[in-house]
C-alpha cells in the first residue's frame, strides 16, 4: 500500500513537471544568415504588441521570452543588424515555443532553398525570412516578411 | 539507387502536391508523403510508399509528419528483406496572408529533427517546393541534386 502511495506520488510529479519547465520563460537561440554565411546574432532583440514592448539581451546567442510576450497572440521581431534594422509584423507568439530561430537575409538573391517561394517583385533587400525549428518539428515552418529590412536610422 | 526506387519518390512528390483525403489536405502541397525501399529476398528492388502524414500548416507551431515505416502496405514491407533507404517529401504549399507575409514550409531536413533521427543506410528529404533532393545522415546534410537531375540519372 505504502508502495503504491509512493509510486501515485511519483507520478503526480513527474506530471508536474512539464507544467513547471512551461512556468519558466521560453528561451529562443537566434542564428543569422546573411547571404548564406552565418553572422554573430544582435546584441538585443525588441519585442512589442499592442502597448507592450521588451527590449531583450541576447546572450550567447539567445534570448528569454517574457511571459506576456509569449501568452499574446502574435508580435512584433525587431532588431538591428550591423546598418540594417529588422522588423517583423504578425510573428504568432505560439512559436516562441520554437526554441530554434534563424533570421535569413540576402541582398540580391536568396540561396536555392528560399528562392522559389519569394512572390515576384519582392525586393530581397527588403525582405527577410523568419525560420522556426524545434525538436520533434519537421519539417521547419518559415515567414517572409517582404518589408522587414530598412536602413538603420 | 534502384529505379523502382526513384519512380516511388516521384510518385510521392506528386502526391504531395495533390489533394489527398486520406491527408485531410484538400489542395495538396500540405501533407507529406514518403516510404522506404530496399530488396526482397530474391534480391528484386522493393519500392514500400508509407502512408501519407496529416495536413499540416505552414502558420503552426507544431507540424503532422510522417512515418515513412508506416507502410501503406504492409504485406509489401513484410516482403523485404533489407531496406536500402528511406525518403520523404516537405510540402510545397505556402500560404501569403493579409500581412502580406508568406507562410511556408522548409524545404531541407530539418536539423532538429531530421538529421539527428537519420537512420536509413540513405535517408532522402525531396523539397516539392524548391524541386531539390536532400541527401542526408546524422551528421547534416551530405548531398543535393536537382530534383529532374535526380530522377533523370
Amino acid at each position: 500500500m505504502r508502495l503504491n502511495t509512493l509510486g501515485v506520488v511519483g507520478l503526480l510529479l513527474l506530471l508536474s513537471l512539464p507544467a513547471a519547465t512551461q512556468e519558466g520563460p521560453l528561451v529562443v537561440k537566434l542564428t543569422v544568415k546573411h547571404d548564406g554565411k552565418e553572422k554573430p546574432p544582435p546584441d538585443q532583440v525588441t519585442l512589442s504588441f499592442d502597448s507592450h514592448s521588451a527590449q531583450l539581451p541576447v546572450r550567447d546567442g539567445k534570448f528569454k521570452v517574457p511571459a506576456e510576450f509569449a501568452k499574446a497572440h502574435e508580435v512584433t521581431f525587431a532588431a538591428d543588424l550591423g546598418g540594417d534594422h529588422i522588423q517583423i509584423t504578425n510573428v504568432s507568439a505560439k512559436l516562441f515555443s520554437n526554441e530554434d530561430w534563424t533570421l535569413v537575409l540576402a541582398d540580391r538573391r536568396y540561396g536555392d532553398e528560399y528562392r522559389w517561394v519569394a512572390p515576384k517583385g519582392t525586393h530581397i533587400r527588403s525582405s527577410c525570412i523568419l525560420v522556426f525549428e524545434s525538436k520533434g518539428k519537421d519539417p521547419a515552418t518559415a515567414m517572409l516578411d517582404p518589408h522587414c529590412r530598412s536602413k538603420r536610422k | 539507387m534502384p529505379p523502382e526506387a526513384k519512380a516511388a519518390i516521384a510518385a510521392s512528390v506528386q502526391a504531395s502536391n495533390s489533394p489527398s483525403a486520406q491527408a485531410g489536405d484538400k489542395t495538396g502541397g500540405f501533407h507529406e508523403e514518403g516510404g522506404i525501399w530496399g530488396t526482397d529476398a530474391a534480391g528484386k528492388a522493393v519500392a514500400v510508399p508509407a502512408v501519407p502524414g496529416k495536413a499540416a500548416d505552414p502558420r503552426a507551431e507544431k507540424n503532422a509528419s510522417i512515418d515513412v515505416y508506416s507502410s501503406a502496405n504492409p504485406a509489401l514491407k513484410q516482403s523485404l528483406a533489407s531496406v536500402g533507404g528511406e525518403w520523404h517529401v516537405h510540402p510545397s504549399g505556402s500560404m501569403l496572408g493579409l500581412d502580406g507575409n508568406t507562410r511556408f514550409f522548409d524545404q531541407g531536413p530539418s536539423k532538429d529533427t531530421d538529421i539527428p533521427r537519420a537512420a536509413g543506410p540513405m535517408n532522402i528529404v525531396v523539397g516539392a517546393g524548391e524541386k531539390k533532393v536532400y541527401f542526408y545522415d546524422k551528421s547534416g546534410v551530405i548531398g543535393t541534386m536537382k530534383l529532374k537531375d535526380f530522377l533523370r540519372h
